[in-house]
């Protein structure tokens, strides 16, 4: 599939590394957390893009290790605190696939680091800021994933 | 709150006043005067424009004065209609020269200082008033120095500050000097109890215990750094499911101390501004004072101000603590003194929030009684649908939100990018898409252009989606087919600094729609027809409150009950309280109600099976099988058996309260109890209650049980002593009638759970009971005739067990049925169409038990509302051909929507019921094969969201 | 459409007698009705396989070649599907990847020449591995199929990887293990995806060239199959010879000291194993060596033995589900009370059927020959 590569993206040049995370976040809690912090106007980094899906249940290994494979830098998986899932126990799910996502992601040799699980409830603006943060910041620490393959000048 | 403003059948009426109220029950013409908000609900977006350029600046009163607001606002965030208001006292439009700013600033002229309000009349069959209560003003108590110390600050003042939302985005300051305190202390009953003798609050205000625990544990998680806490108490009550274990585990916190006793003063460093804090430690009897740095006062609840007002133009009466008067002669707590009216909440005295919506609930169906027959039957649209065969057709619509959006992000650059991107044939932007001027240009293109997917770019999904899918189906687009773009909740309101990095995050967030709309299929809502019958099982109180509310809306019920008469724990009481309403009388009313109602009861009956769903369940019980459209469970509890404890069981003067209550019921004038007069009569509560190894809960009834039955004791010169731990007035009135008894010389003592009392006797006999008094730290023995033991509610390990069995309703740890959400679904459980009602959700008193009743008959009543229910078409599917029948699905869906069924000889695949499912797609992640599919969030459109973010330039 | 021609030419489409042959013998036409490998070739023949690009039945085929051993003019048939879904794969389709895909993407990643995997976790201490020497022990998936099915399934994938090194070091070799091993690209080669089997290959290639290895073995016959005729088909001359574990075991069993193991046991034949390298006898030989174990035969085994049901993680189905019943079922018939196969993936199959909540059960043990020949190893 060949998509064109815009004009302004073109004249973006990163000084440093930006990093490519994906973040799946759940319809209940952690995108509805990731709008409260719209709402209250909390300000956090812009390095990351967000997939909703109905439940943190929903995102199997397949999808974190499809992200990876086209070059994202980091993968964040959030939902409901355990207790508030909307599904009930949808988010014992995504942990028990999690930890196979992460068991799979170390044999790849990939940090560990780059694949995060976490729990954001929909008044938790601020903390959906702290969390974004915090990832973006390890993420760029840890510097590019060796399967992201953009060349250095640009996105 | 949005869910009632975008009801297609409710009008939210804000700004409004209720000013007559003629007619009668079902007839009623209501004269509401709506006063000027000076801007226009058709027009305004909500965009905040107006706000950010009008000049005047004053306290806002939803941040309780901590924040600031302009003259032109919105009440708070998400408010109902998301329209702007203008507070007149403030504007300077009020000048000689006008401001206008406001005026200026407004894009679609929707601001309008001609408005002076109207009058308008409306045609009813009920009302409901859920008028909500006042705080007690805490500056009414000098002693504790609210208003003259910076540092001291009410418990909504602190909900306020802990709200990330709230003045200082959740962050806790000082007010004197902004820094974050190390030690924080709580005083609580401020203004209840007796303590604001000038306001008139003699009663509990229920809530403000459980109100400060949680706040305790919020400010720890808020500033981890915290040093002290100090919650200063009289009676700790958690009274309410689950509130007991949420107190013990609290106290697991280092860093929170409880003490016992009521501050006499604060008073404030002068140099330091920290309150200092006066007390008696009511367990050691120390008189300390403790300097804090911050000093929250839980006030409590009064009566709404404008409840007078409000009575008078209903015709009502009030009680003398202001609240709206309950006629108890009908056995409703949600009856007023007129029939018609209702209602609920604190608007009728103090509640917490679970038993408000419950009571709201309950109130509606009390009200439905009245319009049940002029209900509105839909007429189905016939919309010819578009045909959207053939490659994609994407339209991309971009919304500026004013400045919103458009202030942030390069809205041309978005535009031009989002026209080069696969399948997208149109791009266009607009001031506001969500008026109706942009909806309408969203139509008209979808036929222009012959558009079959779009993507509005905008806001979240989560509030406008339905807005945007109603404009796509009313022109024949299936709403399905439409993706929404969020640029401005999660990107131009969070990253306003970085334009670069925002517009390059908008652009990456729009090809990932246009990525997923290339994908998306139409859905179609299904509907199922509704068996016009509800199955209420039990026959108590709540059961039986349920059944006559449905029954007065027409419905047909059966109540089923194992016992072989109706009434259940009812049967057995003496009095109900506060309304000094016979037991045996109210039973008896009801039970008659029943016998001459169309409700079929069916009385020592079992139910065997129960197999289907919302809206057809197929019931099979040992009185014939029929079929239901919902099902309402009011099975009731147990009394908990204390065998071998304080005696029980080897002394047989050492009886339970039930086993009193027995005796009461069966006593006229003189009271005997084991065929002889007592002389003295000792209480212990808390058996089998918030004892943390067995039944960690509070029982909630047996503290009002215990001075009702202390009352009716002491009234008939029998001495009477109760050991409690805390006493919790659960319940109206009843803080007034554990301050009766006390005056009528019930003694009162405390006792610890370390220090439980002990019951000594002789052979059969209990003859002293010894306890540790804390006041003095002594022991004291009282001989007494009988020891009753206060014994809590249990579940019916059998019933509820078997009914879990064949309904799945998931059961909690403390083996009661588990509602659906804790505080905003206190009646629902997890299976749709399946309600609580009772104590089969935990221990209730007779009064909630009837609110609970009514609250499940409405929420059945919405279930058989239409001939059909919609199913939501977001769900699950299964490829037959492609299921191996690993049955993953089954095991890990809650709901039971997916089931192994036989599909040719030996050959078994998954199904999945779209009436059970939610869609969540939890079971399509654990499929191995990709047998099951999540519409709308399939792999393929997921997959296709992950390329085009990660696949650029390739 | 002259690339097409070409495959049809190459693959022998052309000589197609239309007998329908390979339709009655393939295992998916006995339960698909819709899946005929005569009619797909002929939609090659007489439609250029324009509709067949986006039939989610091109994904099906198990590339068992139970057809091709049967077909009266040798039509190879598993090689004109990984033609026709390499030009799929050209114009964006793709079948329908069993477990979300997960397994494919590893198997991608792995092709990435940056990436330092962290793979060689299951060497425990007891097992003695070399850095450079003759004999170079190819591990395969194995290390992720544990972090991927070991909780769902009572099974420990690496023991297989154990096993193997314990039976070598008995043989007194210490074979090299790569540290960065990739994957041998089998699948995507049978999926058409050609160019990352390519660079899987370069990758492997080096690595194993300059471990100095003379001998590579593997106890996937996958991982066998592309290293000894894949790869040198695609890349040209490998420097190295390629056995599967089988082969070795059979070739050393004097050498082996066996204690008495009581089993019955049945052998399922892998594909890749028998009628592609044509592996029937070793395995056989290796197992009844054993004394003690009592061997009985399916009724389709060896030559004419039945595929495991499902192969490169794609289009796994209620066909494929019916397949591994009836295989189990078969087994069960022989008396056996286990199943061995000779390879890892064969064994998930054959074990995800043994794990179904459907109500008739089979009910048989499955095992791996590495697993049931080290276990046997006297002290």
């Amino acid at each position: 599939m060949a998509i064109k590569t815009s004009k302004r993206e073109k004249k973006v040049t990163w000084e440093e590394f930006v990093p490519d995370i994906v973040a799946f976040a759940c319809n209940w809690c952690s995108y509805a957390g990731a709008d409260t912090a719209g709402v209250n106007r909390i300000q956090h980094s812009p390095n990351f893009r967000i997939i909703r899906t109905m439940c943190s249940g929903r995102v199997t290994p397949a999808y974190v290790l499809k992200a990876l494979k086209l070059g994202a830098d980091g993968v964040l998986v959030s939902g409901c605190h355990f207790g508030d899932c909307h599904y009930i126990f949808g988010n014992y799910e995504a942990v028990k696939q999690f930890e196979k996502t992460k068991a799979l992601v170390k044999t790849l040799g990939l940090d560990e680091k780059r694949v995060r699980l976490e729990w954001v409830s929909a008044a938790e603006g601020g903390r959906w800021a702290d969390v974004i943060n915090e990832f973006v910041g390890q993420i760029t620490a840890l510097g590019p994933s060796p399967l992201n393959h953009k060349p250095k000048s640009g996105k | 709150m949005l869910d009632a403003g975008r009801h297609p059948y409710i009008d939210v009426l804000t700004n409004s006043e209720l000013t007559g109220l003629g007619g009668h029950a079902g007839n009623f013409r209501a004269t509401v005067r709506r006063n000027p908000r000076y801007v226009s609900e058709d027009l305004c977006t909500g965009c905040g424009q107006c706000a950010d350029d009008c000049p005047v600046v004053v306290p806002n009163e939803f941040e309780v004065g901590m924040g600031a607001r302009k003259a032109i606002y919105q009440p708070f965030a998400q408010a109902v209609p998301n329209t702007y208001i203008i507070d007149s006292d403030n504007c300077l439009n009020d000048n000689f020269l006008v401001c206008n700013n406001c005026v200026r600033s407004c894009d679609r002229n929707a601001i309008d200082f001609d408005d002076v309000g109207r009058e308008i009349e409306l045609d009813i069959g009920s009302v409901i008033v859920a008028t909500g209560f006042d705080v007690y003003d805490t500056s009414a108590l000098p002693s504790y120095g609210y208003g003259l110390y910076d540092n001291v600050l009410t418990n909504m003042e602190l909900e306020r500050v802990l709200n990330a939302t709230g003045p200082t985005r959740g962050h806790i300051i000082r007010p004197s000097d902004h820094k974050v305190p190390k030690t924080l202390a709580f005083i609580q009953c401020v203004g209840s109890r007796g303590e604001g003798k000038e306001a008139g609050c003699q009663y509990c205000s229920r809530f403000c215990c459980m109100n400060a625990v949680k706040d305790c544990l919020l400010v720890k998680q808020h500033e981890p750094d915290i040093e002290k806490i100090l919650v200063f108490y009289i009676d700790l009550r958690a009274a309410g499911k689950g509130f007991e274990e949420f107190y013990q585990r609290s106290t697991e916190m280092p860093e929170l101390e409880y003490i016992r006793g009521r501050p006499s003063k604060i008073l404030e460093d002068p140099k330091t501004k920290d309150p200092i804090i006066f007390y008696e430690n009511g367990e050691t009897g120390q008189v300390s004072k403790v300097r804090v740095d911050l000093a929250v006062l839980s006030a409590g609840a009064v009566a709404s101000e404008s409840n007078v007002k409000l009575a008078a133009a209903l015709g009502i009466d009030l009680d003398e603590n202001g609240f709206f008067k309950i006629e108890t002669r009908y056995g409703s707590p949600l009856h007023t003194t007129k029939d018609g009216v209702y209602v609920c909440g604190c608007a009728a005295g103090i509640n917490d929030i679970s038993d408000s919506v419950t009571q709201g609930s309950g109130a509606a169906a009390q009200a439905e009684r009245h319009v049940a027959k002029f209900r509105v039957k839909e007429e189905p649209q016939e919309i010819k649908e578009l045909d959207i065969s053939g490659p994609p057709r994407v339209g991309v619509f971009i919304c500026h939100c004013g400045i919103n959006i458009a202030g942030v992000l390069d809205i041309e650059s978005l535009k031009e990018d989002a026209a080069a991107l696969p399948d997208v044939v149109y791009v266009e932007d607009n001031l506001f898409l969500c008026s109706d001027e942009g909806q309408r240009l969203i139509q008209e293109q979808i036929a222009e252009q012959n558009l079959n997917r779009v993507v509005g770019v905008a806001c979240t999904p989560r509030t406008h989606e339905p807005i945007f899918r109603e404009s796509c189906e009313l022109v024949g687009l299936n709403p399905y087919l439409f993706e929404m773009v969020n640029v401005r909740d999660q990107c131009s309101w969070v990253h306003t600094a970085e334009p670069e990095n925002a517009g390059q995050k908008a652009g990456d967030l729009i090809r990932m729609g246009v990525a997923k709309a290339r994908k998306l299929q139409p859905l179609y809502r299904k509907s199922i027809p509704v068996t016009q019958s509800v199955l209420v099982i039990g026959g108590g109180v709540a059961g039986m409150c349920a059944a006559l509310e449905l029954e007065a809306q027409g419905v047909k019920v059966f109540l089923s009950e194992k016992e072989g008469r109706l009434g259940g724990r009812l049967n057995s009481l003496t009095k109900v309280y506060p309304a000094d309403l016979s037991a045996f009388e109210l039973a008896r009313t009801i039970v008659k109600k029943i016998n001459t109602s169309r409700v079929e009861a069916i009385a020592s009956t079992e139910i065997n099976s129960i197999t289907g769903y919302v809206g057809n369940f197929d019931v099979s019980s040992t009185c014939g099988n029929f079929r239901v459209g919902s099902i309402i469970l009011a099975t009731g509890a147990e009394i908990y058996n204390p065998d071998g404890e304080f005696g029980y069981g080897e002394y047989e003067n050492v009886i339970t309260n039930q086993e009193l209550e027995d005796i009461l019921h069966d006593s006229k004038g003189e009271i005997k109890i084991g065929g002889r007069t007592p002389e003295t009569v000792v209480f212990i509560q808390c058996i089998g209650s918030r004892n943390a190894g067995k039944n960690p809960g509070c029982s909630r009834f047996c503290c009002p049980t215990t001075i009702k039955q202390a009352i009716r004791l002491r009234e008939s010169g029998v001495n009477v002593a109760v050991f409690h731990r805390d006493m919790r007035t659960v319940g109206a009135k009843a803080e007034e009638h554990y301050r009766h008894a006390r005056a009528l010389g019930v003694k009162f003592i405390r006792y610890t759970p370390e220090r439980l009392p002990k019951v000594m006797g002789n052979g059969k006999r209990a003859e002293t009971v010894e306890i540790l008094e804390l006041a003095l730290n002594r022991t004291l023995e009282i001989s007494t005739d009988h020891v009753i033991l206060a014994s809590g509610m249990v579940p019916n390990e059998q019933s509820t067990a078997k009914l879990q069995d064949l309904l799945k309703v998931p059961r909690g740890s403390d083996g009661f049925f588990m509602e659906r959400h804790a505080k905003l679904g206190p009646v629902e459980t997890t299976i749709e169409g399946v309600f609580l009602a009772g104590c089969a959700s935990g221990p209730r008193d007779i009064a909630d038990s009837i609110a609970q009743g009514c609250a499940a008959a409405a929420k059945a009543a919405v279930i058989l509302s239409g001939d059909t229910v919609d199913l939501e078409p977001i769900t699950c599917i299964v490829d037959k051909t492609l299921c191996r029948a690993c049955g993953q699905c089954v095991e890990i869906c809650q709901y039971h929507a997916p089931s192994l069924t036989e599909v040719a000889p030996g050959l078994s695949a998954a199904q999945i019921n779209p009436a059970l499912c939610k869609g969540c797609g939890t079971c399509a992640s654990w499929c191995p094969t990709g047998a099951i599919a999540a519409l709308h969030f399939t792999d393929e459109q997921i997959d296709s969201m992950m390329e085009a973010l990660l696949t650029v330039g390739t | 459409m002259e690339l097409i021609i070409e495959k049809l030419k190459k693959n022998r489409a052309f000589l197609c007698l239309e007998c329908g042959k390979c339709t009655a013998t393939c295992p998916i036409s006995t339960y698909n009705r819709g899946y005929s490998p005569r009619r797909m070739l002929a939609e090659g023949l007489f439609y250029d396989a324009g509709d067949l690009m986006s039939d989610r039945l091109l994904w099906s085929c198990l590339t068992c070649r139970l057809c091709s051993q049967r077909c009266p003019v040798d039509v190879k048939y598993s090689d004109y599907m990984r033609d026709i879904r390499a030009e799929a794969c050209r114009h964006g389709q793709w079948g329908n990847p069993s477990h979300g895909g997960t397994l494919l993407h590893i198997m991608e990643m792995t092709a990435s020449p940056k990436l330092r995997q962290n793979r060689t976790g299951w060497i425990t201490e007891d097992l003695r591995i070399g850095t450079k020497g003759e004999v170079l022990y190819f591990v395969g998936c194995l290390p992720y199929f544990q972090d991927f099915f070991s909780k769902d399934f009572d099974f420990d994938p690496v023991s297989i990887a154990q096993d193997t090194v314990r039976i070598l070091n008995r043989l007194g070799i210490e074979p090299v293990v790569l540290e960065n091993e990739r994957c041998c690209g089998h699948d995507l080669y049978w999926l058409g995806r050609l160019e990352k089997l390519d660079d899987l290959g370069r990758l492997n290639i080096k690595q194993i060239e300059e471990s100095g290895a003379k001998m590579v073995v593997t106890a996937c016959p996958e991982c066998a199959l592309v290293l000894k005729n894949i790869y040198p088909e695609r890349l040209g001359n490998i420097g190295f010879e390629v056995a599967h574990i089988s082969e070795i075991i059979a070739r050393n069993v004097d050498r082996l000291k066996f204690k008495n193991l009581d089993m019955e046991i049945t052998f399922q034949d892998p594909c890749r194993l028998g009628r592609y390298l044509g592996v029937y006898r070793q395995p056989r030989e290796a197992l009844s060596s054993i004394p003690g174990l009592r061997m009985y035969e399916m009724r389709h085994s060896g030559r004419g033995a039945i595929c495991c049901g499902t192969t490169n993680w794609m289009n796994c189905d209620a066909t494929s589900h019916q397949i591994q019943r009836n295989r189990l079922n078969e087994a069960r018939a022989t008396g056996a009370k286990t199943l061995v196969t000779a390879c890892p993936k064969c064994q998930i199959h054959l074990r995800c059927t043994t794990c179904s909540k459907e109500p008739e059960k089979v009910d048989i043990a499955l095992s791996d020959l590495v697993n049931i020949v080290a276990s046997a190893l006297a002290d």
